[in-house]
């Protein structure tokens, strides 16, 4: 009972939820009126607003959670955009492709889809995907939106708080969206000699005395174990940053129920992730990279991207670098391996150089964990900035803006704020002590209002009566008077007069007779009732 | 502690050892594989008249590895040869017959450079060969091109390899060569890949390069802060 104790429930509720929205890694603004405040909250990854509205009323304060901005959230639908626009250009006018090849050397379009794309099916499956994309994000923002609004305590300062996080597959469907553009972009990478304009890739297959078909079946084969196992650890990275992301923050905030989740169950959820994660990607990358495959080699991408999953979840367990060093291992042995098969069939050899650029790749790819801290101190927490291409507008809005309130220290607010909230709820369940001097000084009617409240409510309990239980009573009263309309209003009315006298100190009863007539009609009501 | 060390050096130590015995182990067994049992054709014997003659007798493997040097043994002996008389064989001419190919194809020629002056006089050549590369299997030929002081002319004679088996298999050595790397690609196509590469890769390293640049930023500014305080 220190200082605190002086500050009014406005204050104390939009410092909780300030808090609140921080320990979510948002940046917040407060603005203060006299019984009215906002604070805004914003997430600069992927950026969306919250905006809560606090207002003070008479039995407390009352809180409504606004999102704002959510089209940041359409901005997902870019590399979905660009990809539909090379394949329609490509379908349309092949020649532009050509004729930047015959000029550069290089087919972009091609580079882009891939040597032998499938139209149709790549129509289909693109807006399919950017629409669960999208509407998972959406749907992510306003769960979260919820979660923050049931979370706070809508009049009474002790309200529990309950558990309602994001369903995973939310987060599993945002960081599939990141992957899947990372290992295009490792696709485009190893595709790329096949795009190349007609007389450097006849050069290419005379230096490797290999013919086209083969170079591209073996390629496709070794990418899709490349791509099974470099996907499969990374999103094992992502799953369990998530996982221990959204553990803190429940352990922050209901410390009281910290629930050990078990290892097999992490396991499964990894692995059902994954399976996920594989259909998303066979799904676009069917119809562009690997539109040679048969059915056997799918299965095969499914089976390596669920066991590389399985086993970096494990790794992680161990420590979270060492999935960055079995990746590079991965990349150098079956380097090794390939060398030996090549000796036979010469089509290994452009994966053998492919392999060595790569390991470049997962080096910089662990160099992403690294600056996790300095992204913390700056109020980037949640781990989808990891392994993103493209929200680089928001990493510069997130260093540019100097003055932020961050992160840091919402642990030791937060408990704080439970502490006082332990004694708030304290306080509630002790016995309601109603000091009629107090209400005397509120107006004429004042004393025999709450007197016959005092006997209304002797109606429905008998014994010790506290403030958590008043509202209960209040609820129980409306319910008996539910079919008589017209009093049902009324008391309503009567009951936010009995909180003003009972709790705020400035009230001045006007109007008293009227509610003293109500209260008797009420309690005429509730004795005939029995 | 230190008796859990020495445990794992010398659980160190046998796996060392274990895996020396099986490397040093592969190689004896490869050796002995390797070396493929020598096959002796049977004798045939050649008469340039009814005193003077000689027999042939030739050696070689029955597979012969692609890409290998293999060694051909003849063996010539003068087994019916008059006192004062002497054989002299000018050529031994190497041919390879290969199945449903009515050719013969020509190898290498010996020319031997003694005379035959004894009986029972041996001589050995030995020639190194190649298997032919187009085919599967085949056979050699060996023509002797002969004279002797009683009958000068030159005289053909053709001996079989391997005689009484039909032909000598040949077999792709898979392990040779066992590294095949043809290096970089041409610099047509290897300049155009690394810019693509070098635009994926800076993309994928974006969110690092922007930390990186702005934590060196911060870093420069505490500095020049602290520099300013002190002045």
């Amino acid at each position: 009972m220190s200082t605190k104790e002086t500050t009014t429930p406005l204050e104390r509720s939009m410092k909780k939820m300030d808090v609140l929205m921080r320990s979510f890694g948002m940046r917040t603004r407060i603005f203060k009126g006299q019984n009215r405040a906002i604070v805004k909250g914003t997430r600069k990854v992927y950026p969306y607003e919250l905006n809560a509205t606090l207002v003070e009323t008479a039995r407390g304060v009352g809180i409504r959670i606004r999102l704002e901005k959510i089209w940041y959230s359409f901005l997902k639908i870019i590399p979905f955009f660009i990809i539909l626009l090379f394949s329609v250009l490509q379908y349309v006018v092949p020649q532009a492709g050509e004729a930047i090849a015959n000029a550069t050397g290089i087919n972009l379009f091609l580079a882009l889809l891939g040597p032998n794309p499938k139209f149709i099916g790549l129509w289909i499956i693109l807006p399919i995907l950017a629409t669960v994309v999208v509407g998972a994000e959406i749907l992510e923002k306003v769960i979260r939106a919820r979660y923050i609004q049931d979370r706070m305590p809508r009049f009474l300062s002790g309200a529990e708080w309950s558990v309602a996080e994001p369903p995973m597959v939310l987060d599993i469907i945002s960081i599939s969206n990141n992957l899947l553009w990372l290992i295009y972009t490792v696709l485009i990478i190893i595709f790329a000699p096949m795009s190349f304009s007609g007389w450097i890739y006849e050069g290419f297959l005379e230096v490797y005395k290999v013919d086209s078909s083969a170079l591209i079946g073996t390629t496709a084969l070794i990418a899709i174990l490349d791509i099974g196992i470099i996907a499969g650890m990374l999103f094992a990275v992502l799953l369990q940053n998530y996982e221990k992301f959204r553990g803190s923050l429940d352990r922050q905030q209901i410390r009281h129920d910290i629930k050990l989740e078990s290892q097999t169950r992490q396991m499964v959820q990894a692995a059902i992730g994954a399976t996920l994660l594989a259909t998303i990607m066979i799904s676009i990358y069917y119809f562009t990279f690997w539109s040679s495959i048969s059915i056997v080699y799918i299965i095969m991408f499914y089976g390596v991207i669920i066991t590389s999953t399985v086993l970096g979840v494990w790794i992680f367990w161990q420590k979270e670098n060492y999935i960055f060093i079995a990746l590079a291992i991965w990349l150098f042995l079956s380097d090794v391996v390939m060398i030996f098969l090549n000796s036979n069939n010469p089509s290994y050899s452009w994966m053998i150089i492919c392999h060595l650029f790569l390991i470049l790749i997962v080096i910089v790819l662990s160099l992403n964990k690294y600056f996790e801290k300095y992204l913390a101190e700056k109020g980037v927490y949640e781990p989808s900035w990891m392994f993103n291409l493209f929200p680089l507008f928001s990493y510069i809005a997130v260093f540019w803006k100097k003055k932020v309130r961050i992160t840091k220290g919402v642990e030791r607010e937060l408990e704080e704020i439970l502490d006082e909230e332990m004694k708030d709820k304290v306080r509630e369940k002790q016995p309601l002590f109603i000091d009629i001097k107090k209400i005397k000084k509120k107006g004429k009617e004042a004393e025999k209002i709450i007197q016959n409240y005092q006997k209304i409510v002797a109606r429905i309990v008998k014994g010790e009566l506290n403030i958590l239980l008043l509202v209960n009573i209040n609820m129980q009263i409306l319910d008996i008077l539910k079919e008589n309309k017209k009093l049902h209003k009324e008391a309503s009315k009567f009951f936010q007069t009995v909180d003003s006298l009972l709790w705020d100190d400035d009230y001045n009863l006007k109007d008293g007779k009227n509610i003293l007539e109500i209260s008797e009609r009420i309690y005429d009501e509730i004795v005939k009732m029995g | 502690m230190e008796e859990r060390t020495e445990m794992k050096y010398h659980k160190g130590v046998k796996f060392v050892l274990l895996i020396s015995v099986i490397i040093i182990g592969n190689f004896f067994a490869f050796d002995i594989l390797a070396q493929d049992s020598v096959y002796t054709s049977p004798k045939s014997t050649f008469v340039i008249d009814s005193n003077t003659n000689f027999t042939v007798q030739s050696a070689a493997p029955l597979t012969w590895d692609l890409n290998q040097r293999v060694n051909l043994t003849i063996e010539i002996e003068a087994t019916g040869l008059p006192v004062g008389e002497n054989i002299s064989i000018a050529t031994i001419s190497i041919y390879f017959n290969i199945p449903e190919d009515p050719h013969k194809k020509y190898q290498t020629s010996i020319v031997p450079s003694n005379n035959f002056t004894e009986l029972d006089q041996v001589q050995i050549f030995n020639s190194s060969l190649f298997a032919p590369d187009d085919t599967k299997e085949f056979n050699i030929t060996l023509e002797f091109v002969v004279f002797s002081t009683s009958i000068p002319e030159n005289q053909f004679f053709e001996a079989e390899f391997p005689g009484d088996v039909e032909y000598i298999e040949v077999e792709e050595d898979r392990t040779l060569p066992i590294i095949n790397l043809p290096g970089f690609p041409d610099a047509q196509t290897f300049s155009r890949w690394i810019f693509i590469f070098a635009i994926s890769f800076i993309l994928i390293a974006m969110p690092s390069i922007f930390v990186a640049s702005f934590k060196i930023k911060d870093v420069m500014r505490n500095r020049s802060k602290k520099g300013g305080k002190k002045k």
